[in-house]
């Protein structure tokens, strides 16, 4: 049964594959034929997924059908108690540190600015995906356990094994600035002890924002119309109060509901 | 939106084929829908811990992590010839097998091979 490192690392690269996530999620549902798993997952293939994942100890074959071992019940179980168990964990979470600034390199789209990669001490693990809601424009990947944070132009991507890195950034000075102003946000956090509150998804339609500009395609923004401005909006090129017809009293409505908008862009 | 595909099938250091294809994933990242795809020696690239210090060459692995939003296959029959089959790889890598990198490469408006 995997229990040492170098075995965990077995499990983990079986798992990295998504037509093996579904295979194993099949057999908890009671597949194990392997007629059935050829008709799912297709004939090519099977023989090699089903031979890592034997070799990771997650399956075991039994006269003719595939069946999950012992071992994968429990992986299971554990990965779907997981998430009930990383919120109780935030009260116990630990003030982190930036204990590392590892390079200071052109970024690779625009060489006049800087990319910084850093670590975080200690590693934010389960609690990342809580942090979320701290950040107005952030986006936290669970596949890749990464949390995507933007501000303005510059964008830090923190990784559950603690490895930060930002890009985007004007001078050294700038990134010690921004690893501390996260430090703060994140340990401000968990000195409360209680993880965020879930920020609400709203998904934004870019018509909607077009439909609540101005009509006038004025230029006035700088933009060619309403319709690009709107495009340049939804990317977080521009901020809303460059339409300044929007401050004028008979678009007040429209102001506020662009403003809520642009909050869940 | 058009989406691009990047293939590497060489080795990351030695050559500055991997470095290229990384600075044209980056790039494009803001205009199109961009995916690296890794074959044959070029999955050595997301295995982690690489340091490159002793080369005077940057980290590659560190442009990946700078970039966590790019989409990075890696082709899962190669790891398991070159016996990498079980190493620490980056977060940000999802394993494929021939099938769906294929796919893949098919779905995408074009495919540039390094």
């Amino acid at each position: 049964m995997p229990g040492n490192p170098n075995e965990t690392k077995l499990v983990n690269f079986a798992m990295a594959n998504g037509t093996r996530r579904r295979i194993i999620n099949f057999l908890a549902n009671g597949y194990g034929n392997s007629g059935e798993l050829e008709n799912i997952i297709g004939t090519k293939t099977l023989a090699f997924h089903l031979k890592i994942l034997q070799q990771a100890g997650l399956v075991k074959f039994e006269e003719g059908t595939v069946k999950l071992s012992e071992y994968g019940r429990k992986f299971l179980k554990n990965k779907t108690g997981k998430s009930e168990e990383k919120t109780m964990d935030f009260s116990q979470a630990k003030p982190v540190e930036i204990a590392e600034i590892r390079q200071l390199l052109p970024c690779i789209a625009d060489p006049s600015k800087l990319r910084v990669s850093a670590n975080m001490l200690p590693p934010p693990g389960g609690i990342l995906k809580l942090l979320e809601p701290l950040f107005p424009r952030s986006n936290y990947s669970d596949r890749k356990d990464s949390l995507i944070i933007q501000k303005g132009e510059i964008i830090t991507t923190i990784y559950g094994s603690g490895k930060v890195s930002i890009r985007m950034i004007k001078n050294e000075d700038e990134a010690k600035e921004e690893l501390e102003n996260l430090k703060n946000i994140i340990n401000e956090a968990i000195a409360k002890g209680v993880a965020p509150t879930p920020r609400e998804k709203v998904r934004v339609e870019l018509m909607d924002i077009y439909n609540s500009l101005p009509r006038t395609n004025c230029g006035k923004c700088g933009e060619q119309g309403r319709y690009s401005f709107a495009i340049r909006l939804m990317a977080g090129q521009v901020a809303l109060d460059r339409c300044t017809l929007l401050k004028e009293p008979e678009y007040t409505n429209n102001q506020e509901h662009l403003q809520t908008l642009t909050v869940y862009i | 939106m058009k989406s691009v595909f990047y293939l590497l099938d060489t080795a990351p250091y030695g050559s500055e084929k991997a470095f290229g294809a990384l600075n044209a994933a980056a790039v494009s990242l803001n205009e199109m829908e961009v995916t690296l795809g890794l074959y044959g020696d070029g999955v050595y690239l997301v295995v982690a811990g690489q340091d490159s210090k002793m080369l005077g060459v940057p980290n590659l692995s560190d442009i990946l992590y700078s970039y966590g939003e790019l989409k990075v296959l890696a082709h899962e029959p190669s790891f398991v010839e070159r016996g990498l089959f079980g190493e620490t790889l980056i977060e940000t890598v999802e394993l494929v097998d021939e099938e769906d990198l294929l796919e893949a490469m098919e779905n995408s408006d074009c495919v540039i091979l390094l």
